[in-house]
């Protein structure tokens, strides 16, 4: 404990330095964990939108996603709604989504040009939630009270064929028979996904409409959401062994941008961390120094006296650890109102590249990060003291009482 | 009882090019109990044979022996460890720590042995009063005298009960009063608690209170008296 006091008053000896080292560690902390918040925000967000937009395990033929279809639904899943009332069953399931994906020409009879199409459930608005902008007419009701085929068209598909709510299409692909086929449709809703590419393509219809087209009652995939997102993987293990024969694939495999997404960012915020953490490290082995320095002759009474080398560099590297400590709470604290403010008060972030809408910067505060880069910082600091006092404790007792 | 012996002590310090000796085969013995005086001449080896003593410097030939056991080979840890047990320093800046308080400079030594707080308390309170600062325990040395300081070296130095004290020029910085004062402080408690003192000093009036005084020269052992001493009033 006299240790732990003396190091803690050996801090107020040169008080503008320690507390400009201290400031250093604490805006290093606070960067670490806004960085880190940021990217953890980014995961969380990107991981919820995998979840929603396929489901947290995903059914489909086993030669699905490994070999490319010779005509529309070659490899779709038949008698999925069997499958789909097996599987909804299980506590664990919230729901199941059907879907067709199929593709072909969109023509407004003047005009033509090709379309990307998914043949959905409603329930799909209620399970993604709002991972699109309705921007004109409605989405699909889960009540089917409408006569009539009715699609829901990308923006600059809409505004391409000059089309607006209530008017008609008709959309045109090769059935499972190879054969051409075609339905009219009435456009009930314009959507904005905030992907330009995606918004000039996209058609997507009620499912048995998309099956009339292709004429086949095949589904494309079979996406299960779960109650809890955390017992994805286990309910995935039990899946591939309840149906071997199908193919059963987790949320993460398909989910190739959050996947991208996340590598990209743990390298830079990585380099960053690394860059904040060498920051505070030379901070720390400057003050060392300069303390080391300073108490040069300090050191040679108090070795004269019978202290242990041991015993000082561990009151140096006390003094570092404090630092350390007291710039990561001060940190986590700062931090903390950072993630605060950023919910009070809305800031919007631009649009990532290929997208056209932003989002709101959202900082989180995670305690396992909180602990990790605290203790980080901390031993970094300690490491550095170490460095800087190493030699300055082990200069001869006679060298450091002469020391000028 | 003889408590330390050196045995033809040389030491040579490397300056430039060139090695400077420092001492010169020096024989010395002090007894438990003793007040020794090592006087001489700037840059006579006073401060090296100080250091050798008190086991913060090895010679490069000859022996110390501690209670008729020799030194010569013990590892810097074992040599720490009978520091911190039986020498005590009194430097002529006083190293008082800064950030503490007279009470705790004068505790450390007693930390460092492990000694209870009340016990530490104990011995604080008493060695304080001994050398007439009771009152000024709670302040830290930025808040004291010259003579103050010392007086807290003083105590910080007896605190352990030590068998040996190296005072090297205790009295450099300060008034010539309270110079006085405080030797004889040094004398009164090196007696009270049997406590051998070498202590080194460019003042020949200080001589009065030695038992013994060693005169060095060039490294050497010039001569060995027994006071009284005339004082005098230059220094040599």
């Amino acid at each position: 404990m006299k240790w732990f006091l003396l190091a803690w008053s050996n801090l107020g000896r040169n008080r503008r330095r320690t507390l400009a080292t201290l400031l250093l560690t604490a805006i290093g902390v606070t960067g670490i964990m806004a960085t880190s918040g940021f990217a953890l925000f980014t995961y969380d967000s990107l991981r919820e939108f995998a979840m929603r937009d396929k489901g947290h395990v995903i059914l489909t033929h086993p030669a699905f996603y490994q070999t490319q279809e010779d005509y529309p639904l070659h490899f779709g899943l038949d008698n999925a709604d069997s499958l789909e009332q097996a599987l909804r069953q299980d506590r664990r399931v919230r729901n199941t989504l059907a879907t067709v994906e199929f593709s072909g020409l969109i023509t407004n009879g003047d005009k033509s040009t090709i379309f990307v199409g998914e043949g959905v459930e409603p329930e799909l608005f209620q399970v993604r939630g709002p991972s699109m902008r309705l921007d004109a007419g409605r989405l699909f009701g889960v009540t089917h009270s409408d006569t009539g085929a009715q699609a829901l068209i990308g923006r600059s598909l809409a505004n391409n064929l000059k089309v607006s709510v209530g008017e008609g299409l008709t959309l045109m692909s090769t059935t499972v028979d190879g054969a051409l086929n075609a339905i009219d449709v009435t456009v009930r809703g314009i959507v904005s996904t905030g992907v330009p590419e995606l918004d000039s393509r996209l058609v997507m219809t009620r499912i048995t409409d998309a099956q009339r087209l292709l004429n086949s009652d095949r589904i494309t995939r079979l996406g299960v959401y779960l109650n809890d997102s955390a017992q994805a993987d286990a309910f995935y293990s039990s899946l591939k062994e309840q149906y071997p024969h199908l193919g059963i694939t987790a949320w993460h495999e398909r989910a190739f941008f959050y996947t991208s997404v996340r590598n990209l960012y743990n390298r830079i915020f990585g380099v960053m961390g690394l860059v904040i953490l060498a920051m505070v490290g030379f901070a720390v082995f400057n003050t060392a120094s300069m303390s080391v320095m300073e108490r040069t002759r300090e050191i040679g009474a108090l070795a004269a006296m019978g202290t242990r080398r041991g015993e000082i560099l561990r009151l140096f590297l006390m003094e570092a650890g404090l630092i350390g400590l007291l710039g990561s709470l001060v940190g986590l604290v700062l931090s903390g109102l950072l993630s605060l403010g950023l919910m009070v008060f809305e800031v919007q972030m631009p649009p990532p590249p290929g997208q056209t809408e932003g989002y709101p910067l959202q900082v989180y505060w995670s305690a396992e990060m909180a602990l990790v880069s605290s203790a980080i910082v901390v031993v970094l600091a300690v490491l550095a003291s170490g460095v800087a006092t190493f030699r300055g404790v082990r200069k001869p007792i006679v060298e450091a009482l002469n020391y000028a | 009882m003889t408590l330390m012996t050196v045995d033809k002590v040389s030491k040579s310090y490397r300056v430039g090019e060139t090695d400077q000796k420092v001492l010169s085969g020096v024989d010395l013995s002090l007894q438990a109990g003793e007040f020794v005086g090592l006087v001489g001449p700037s840059g006579c080896g006073k401060t090296t044979l100080l250091n050798i003593c008190g086991l913060i410097d090895q010679p490069d030939s000859g022996h110390v022996y501690w209670h008729d056991r020799a030194l010569t080979g013990l590892s810097g840890v074992a040599l720490t460890d009978l520091r911190r047990r039986t020498v005590g320093f009194v430097f002529q800046e006083f190293n008082l720590i800064p950030v503490m308080s007279a009470r705790d400079n004068i505790a450390y030594p007693l930390m460092l042995l492990g000694l209870s707080r009340q016990e530490q308390a104990e011995r604080v309170t008493a060695l304080a009063n001994a050398v007439g600062i009771g009152a000024l325990l709670d302040k830290r040395p930025a808040h004291l005298s010259g003579g103050q300081r010392q007086r807290v070296a003083i105590a910080r130095a007896l605190a352990k009960r030590p068998e040996l004290i190296i005072a090297d020029e205790p009295t450099a910085s300060l008034d010539e009063e309270t110079a006085l004062t405080v030797v004889d402080l040094l004398r009164t408690l090196s007696r009270e608690f049997n406590t051998t003192v070498l202590v080194a000093t460019h003042d020949i009036r200080l001589s009065r209170w030695c038992d013994r005084l060693i005169r060095l020269h060039q490294g050497r052992l010039q001569s060995e008296s027994r006071p009284p001493i005339p004082v005098r009033e230059e220094r040599v």
